[in-house]
């Protein structure tokens, strides 16, 4: 479901949410407090990107990768604090953590920064390249968007990805950032 | 900073590795040649980083706001059981309270109505304050009508008229100690005095006195109204939910 991206993606989403928020947040708390909610969502989200782009590979169950996950969020996000100073020594103790799954990280900056860039697309292109980027198919997008056919649909995305190219070569500061962030694909 | 002018048509394809491998090693080839191409495959890569940052941003909202209706919901199925409960707890609260002494002389007790007829030759004066008196207290208001069944007393401490009519004021007027005075003053074997007694006994908290004369009137077979009447307050008295939560 997760690779087959846009509507399924969403179902899995929320089904991976219903089936381990207790007992996830029932951890989390323990370490991250009232920040757990979002530890939580954020280690849900890499997991979906990290199963739709294949890197899942079923050794572990998908709990323990989720974990694995939230391990790594949990240590990027309070390694200043004394609490999360605990939690790192116990963390790193424990070999199933140290070399855990992959969670592309986004910086506030970069994250602002894609979000104005989109503002600057025209909105056809905006709805075309948000939708496409959550995986829904072109007939996916044709039918949502209200497109003649899924042909239609290819060629404008086309040509907003060019769009969205030519605009982020036009922000150098952007396009380092971009270059520079370190995506696990 | 060079711009995209016209665009490689295997470069999404590329990057989508949708080319066969002699397509994608020919194309890999053009690349190395060509600098214009390898920029703009920069470029486009970039684009694919920001798509998949906003597909992130996407999934997280989504995920946010699942996650809040998830918790109004529950907010809400909470806040309908709280309300349910409350309603459920306020309806057997109201059901016991009904028979509590104060609510069982509540719901039996109606004034007797007033007759303006003789029960023995009194005098026309007596008469007189008496009619008056019953006048107040068919327009309940009771002040007046004790102040005229009163004047009659001093005289005639007997007079069953002037104290049945005075306790069943006083009654009226949530005083059933001082009714139960006026009663005792007359004949006992009146069942309307019996049933205003043992209805302001009730209302003292002396239920098991109440009780003989309630058992007492409910076996009159001269009676019937007053019979109906006492056997269904002895009922009332005799319930589960008087004896669980009154005994």
């Amino acid at each position: 479901m997760i690779r087959q991206g846009g509507e399924a993606l969403s179902s899995a989403l929320r089904e991976l949410y219903d089936r381990h928020h207790r007992e996830m947040i029932r951890k989390l708390r323990k370490v991250m407090g009232s920040e757990a909610e979002d530890v939580f969502h954020d280690s849900l989200v890499a997991l979906v990107e990290n199963v739709s782009a294949g890197k899942f590979s079923g050794r572990s169950s998908l709990k323990t990768y989720l974990q694995g996950i939230a391990d790594k969020q949990c240590l990027r996000r309070y390694r200043q604090t004394t609490r999360a100073e605990r939690y790192v020594d116990r963390v790193s103790k424990s070999e199933t953590h140290t070399a855990g799954p992959d969670d592309d990280f986004i910086d506030d900056q970069l994250r602002q920064s894609v979000n104005q860039l989109l503002t600057h697309l025209p909105p056809k292109c905006r709805e075309i390249l948000t939708l496409w980027a959550q995986k829904y198919s072109m007939r996916e997008i044709a039918q949502k968007l209200n497109y003649e056919n899924e042909t239609v649909v290819r060629t404008l995305k086309s040509r907003c990805l060019k769009n969205l190219a030519t605009t982020i070569s036009e922000n150098p500061g952007l396009r380092k950032m971009l270059e520079e962030w370190k995506t696990s694909d | 900073m060079e711009n995209i002018d016209s665009t490689n048509p295997l470069l999404e394809d590329y990057l989508e590795n949708r080319l066969s491998p002699p397509e994608k090693e020919s194309f890999e080839k053009d690349l190395r040649q060509n600098p214009a191409l390898q920029e703009e495959l920069n470029q486009y890569k970039s684009a694919y980083k920001a798509l998949k940052i906003i597909r992130i941003e996407s999934l997280s909202d989504e995920l946010r706001n699942y996650a809040s209706a998830k918790k109004r919901r529950s907010r809400l199925v909470l806040s309908s059981i709280a309300a349910c409960l409350l309603i459920l707890m306020l309806s057997v609260l109201s059901a016991i309270s009904r028979y509590s002494d104060e609510a069982l002389f509540r719901n039996y007790f109606q004034p007797y109505p007033p007759l303006y007829t003789t029960l023995r030759g009194e005098t026309h004066d007596e008469l007189s304050a008496l009619h008056l008196g019953l006048k107040a207290y068919s327009a309940q208001n009771y002040d007046l009508a004790i102040t005229y069944f009163q004047s009659l007393l001093p005289q005639d401490s007997t007079f069953a008229d002037a104290q049945f009519y005075l306790a069943n004021t006083l009654m009226a007027k949530g005083q059933p100690g001082q009714a139960l005075t006026s009663l005792d003053a007359v004949s006992q074997s009146f069942p309307q005095v019996m049933w205003y007694r043992s209805l302001a006994l009730i209302a003292e908290g002396k239920t098991r006195e109440a009780e003989k004369l309630l058992v007492a009137l409910s076996q009159n077979p001269e009676d019937d109204f007053y019979q109906k009447k006492a056997q269904l307050l002895l009922n009332d008295l005799d319930s589960p939910v008087r004896k669980f939560f009154f005994r």
